[in-house]
């Protein structure tokens, strides 16, 4: 078959017309569409100082890691021995990860405040 | 003045006046629906999905920048939403392009040499590899013009002129196929 055969009949396409409905379903859901109430934008003005205060922290979290890698942590001030209760206290708390444990629902619990406050 | 229509309308649209895209629509349905028979080969499906393309179009009538008339944006952006939609539900063209092969020997080889024969080309095309098939579609929708086909695919012209051309090759060696399944489709039975 040559091109000028392909020209010709796929060329020579057949018309379909629309149903007659077809305008009035499209508006339809344009009317629907335009009713809807826009999504939510995102809160950029509340958020903002959050995002700042946020980039500060890591950035002198980032300073002072260097710092320490680089000179050592500062001497600790001679001071007091603790009392024996307080001393097993805090190495059970090292042995369960406390701290961990700590820091991290902290956090879920900054990020659940935050996304309410946010979403209000 | 059909440009000129639509940008007005457009302009009405976007100034909040909803009823102004029923113009658009009036004005735009046979070509959208008539592309997308040409991609789908299903009437039903046609109207589905150009109706999703004004819909596509409606939500982002805010983006048409004015630099390409409306038509061009428009046949875009349909034919976008036509391949997504052919890309998630491919359509059936090849299975009935493989039951003329298979099952309806007689017909396959009639179909070539009377009224049907455009018929069974069209199914051929729909069978293609889609980056063949759609430059073939968009081709012979603009009228056999390189430069709206590169602009409604995105794609550049050279892009366009080599896949015509191999997609004519392809076409040709399945058309041949399907003329000369009448013995296989015999054997086959036997």
């Amino acid at each position: 078959m040559k091109d000028d055969d392909l020209d010709l009949l796929l060329g020579s396409e057949e018309r379909i017309l629309p149903s007659s409905g077809f305008v009035a379903s499209v508006m339809r859901l344009v009317r629907e569409e335009a009713a809807a109430l826009p999504p939510i934008s995102f809160p950029w003005k509340r958020a903002l100082p959050l995002v700042g205060g946020s980039i500060l922290a890591l950035g002198w979290t980032l300073v002072a890691l260097v710092a320490f890698s680089v000179w050592g942590l500062p001497a600790a001030p001679s001071a007091e021995p603790l009392p024996p209760a307080i001393i097993s206290a805090i190495a059970i708390a090292k042995s369960m990860q406390v701290v961990w444990i700590v820091a991290a629902l902290a956090a879920s619990a900054i990020s659940v405040k935050l996304s309410n406050w946010l979403a209000r | 003045m059909g440009a000129e229509q639509d940008q007005a309308d457009v302009e009405r649209v976007l100034s909040g006046e909803t009823s102004a895209f029923e113009a658009i629509v009036r004005r735009w349905q046979g070509p959208l629906i008539n592309l997308a028979y040409r991609f789908c080969r299903d009437r039903g499906r046609a109207e589905d999905m150009a109706q999703e393309a004004f819909l596509r179009a409606y939500r982002a009538l805010g983006g048409w920048r004015k630099e390409a008339a409306f038509s061009t944006w428009l046949i875009a952006l349909a034919t976008n939403v036509y391949r997504s939609e052919l890309r998630r539900i491919p359509p059936d063209a090849l299975r009935r392009a493989e039951k003329i092969e298979l099952h309806d020997d007689s017909a396959a080889a009639k179909a070539l040499e009377d009224a049907n024969r455009a018929q069974v080309v069209r199914q051929a095309v729909a069978s293609l590899p889609p980056k063949y098939r759609d430059v073939l579609v968009l081709f012979y929708f603009h009228e056999m013009d390189v430069p709206d086909t590169a602009v409604s695919l995105a794609l550049p012209e050279g892009t366009v002129k080599a896949r015509l051309w191999r997609g004519r090759e392809l076409l040709r060696r399945k058309l041949m196929q399907l003329s000369e399944s009448p013995a296989k489709g015999e054997s086959h039975e036997r």
